[in-house]
C-alpha cells in the first residue's frame, strides 16, 4: 500500500487517466481496473450541458459518486483525469477488504491469500 | 391524478439550498419539476445515472451523483425506473452556517 | 494472419512515401525518412517483362485450338505478374545495426517535432470537466451528505407518488374510428 500514491485520505483506490482514457496510475481498489475508466470516461464525455443557464458545459470543477460505505471523487487537473475511491470510514482497511470483492485486482499479499483460502 | 407527485416536488424544492427539482422516467421524460429547473434536464439526468449505474452494477443501494460548479451542485441519482434531479446553490447565509 | 498483416502494412508504407516524396526535392543519394522503401519496383518487377508471357502465348498458340481461353490465361499471368514485386531481385541497400539505430533516432525525433507541430482537435473542451489547477483541492473536499439524504427521500417519495399516478378518463379511451 505504502509504495502506491496517496493523493486524499482515507483513500481506497485511484486512477489517473489521459483525456482520452488511457490509464496512467492506478492503485488499490482500482489497480488496473479499466472497467471503472470506461464507464467514467464514458460519463464525462456526455458532451450535452446539464441546464445552460445553471450548469453550462464544461463547468464543473468535480464530480462525486456516492454510495453507501464509499464515494468516488472526479476531477480533471493539467488535463489528467483523477479519480478516487474513498472511504466513508474513519478506518479505510476494513472497508478495503469487504467492497475488494467486487472487480478489483489486488496486489497486496495478504489479500491473495485470502482470496485462495 | 399526480397531485400527490406536485406535492412531493414541492417538498423537496422547499429545503433549504434547493433552486429546483425535477423527476424523470426511464426514457428520459420529464415526469414533473418544480421551482426553476428546466423539464429538458430529464434527459441528460437520466443519461448520467444510467452511465454510472454501470459503475457498481450489484450495488442495492443506488449512488448519488454530484456534479459541482462553484456554489452550484447538481444532484442526481436512479433510483430504479425513476431518476431524480435536484439543481441546489449554497447561498452566503448557509456556506457561514456550515462553517459554524 | 500477422505474416499477412506484416506485408500489407510494407506495401502500404511504399505506397504512403509515393504520395509524399516528390515534392521534398531531397538528394537522391542521401536516404531520409521520404526515401522510397524500393527503388522504383515497377521497373524491377516481371510484369514489365511483357515479352516473356507474350513469347508462352504465341509459343503454345498453335497446339492449342482455342486461342480465347489462351489469351484470357496470359492476362491471368499478365496481371498476377504486375502485382507482384520481386523484392529479391532488386538492389536493395542494406543498413549497418548502427546505421539503422541512428536512423530510428533521427526519424522518431523528426516525427516528435511534426507531432508538437500539428493543432491537436482534443484541446476543444467537451465533456462536463473544467481542467482546474490543483486536483487535491478539489479530490479532497468533503461531500454534502445532505444531498444524499435529500435524494433519497425524493426517490423514495417519488416511487410511492409515481405509482399512484391513474388516468382519470372522462370519455371513452377506446374510440371506434368511423370506417364506412
Amino acid at each position: 500500500m505504502d509504495r502506491e500514491k496517496l493523493i486524499v485520505s482515507n483513500q481506497i483506490g485511484y486512477l489517473i487517466l489521459k483525456e482520452d482514457g488511457a490509464v496512467l496510475e492506478s492503485g488499490g481498489d482500482l489497480k488496473n481496473d479499466e472497467h471503472s475508466a470506461n464507464v467514467i470516461m464514458g460519463l464525462l464525455n456526455l458532451t450535452e450541458s446539464i441546464d445552460e443557464s445553471f450548469m453550462p458545459n464544461s463547468s464543473c470543477e468535480r464530480i462525486t459518486i456516492d454510495y453507501e460505505q464509499h464515494y468516488y471523487s472526479i476531477c480533471m487537473s493539467n488535463r489528467r483525469i483523477y479519480i478516487v475511491k474513498i472511504s466513508k470510514s474513519q478506518n479505510g482497511v476494513t472497508t478495503t477488504t469487504s467492497s475488494s470483492s467486487s472487480n478489483s485486482v489486488y496486489n497486496d499479499a495478504s489479500d491473495t491469500g485470502a482470496v485462495l483460502a | 391524478m399526480e397531485q400527490q407527485l406536485e406535492e412531493v416536488l414541492a417538498e423537496i424544492a422547499a429545503r433549504q439550498d434547493t433552486v429546483g427539482a425535477l423527476l424523470a422516467n426511464r426514457q428520459g421524460l420529464c415526469l414533473g419539476t418544480k421551482g426553476n429547473i428546466n423539464p429538458n434536464v430529464s434527459g441528460i439526468g437520466m443519461a448520467i445515472s444510467e452511465q454510472v449505474a454501470k459503475l457498481e452494477p450489484n450495488t442495492t443501494v443506488p449512488a448519488t451523483i454530484c456534479l459541482y460548479s462553484g456554489n452550484k451542485r447538481c444532484v442526481i441519482q436512479k433510483d430504479g425506473e425513476i431518476t431524480g434531479v435536484i439543481f441546489k446553490q449554497q447561498t452566503a447565509a448557509s456556506a457561514t452556517a456550515a462553517s459554524n | 494472419m500477422d505474416y499477412v498483416h506484416s506485408v500489407w502494412s510494407y506495401f502500404a508504407s511504399i505506397c504512403n512515401c509515393w504520395q509524399c516524396t516528390e515534392d521534398t526535392g531531397a538528394q537522391p543519394n542521401e536516404p531520409n525518412e521520404r526515401t522510397h522503401l524500393l527503388v522504383d519496383p515497377v521497373n524491377h518487377s516481371p510484369a514489365l517483362r511483357r515479352s516473356n508471357s507474350d513469347g508462352l502465348s504465341n509459343d503454345y498458340a498453335h497446339s492449342l485450338p482455342k486461342r480465347d481461353d489462351q489469351n484470357a490465361l496470359s492476362r491471368l499471368v499478365q496481371n498476377t505478374a504486375i502485382n507482384m514485386i520481386n523484392v529479391g531481385a532488386m538492389d536493395c541497400h542494406s543498413l549497418e545495426h548502427q546505421e539503422y539505430a541512428d536512423r530510428i533516432r533521427l526519424y522518431s525525433q523528426r516525427l516528435h517535432q511534426q507531432w508538437n507541430n500539428v493543432q491537436h482537435p482534443s484541446i476543444s473542451l467537451k465533456g462536463l470537466l473544467k481542467d482546474v489547477p490543483s486536483h487535491q483541492f478539489y479530490l479532497s473536499k468533503p461531500i454534502f451528505p445532505e444531498d444524499t439524504a435529500q435524494m433519497k427521500l425524493f426517490t423514495e417519495k417519488a416511487h410511492i407518488s409515481v405509482s399512484h399516478i391513474q388516468i382519470d378518463h372522462k370519455e371513452a379511451v377506446v374510440v371506434p374510428f368511423r370506417i364506412p
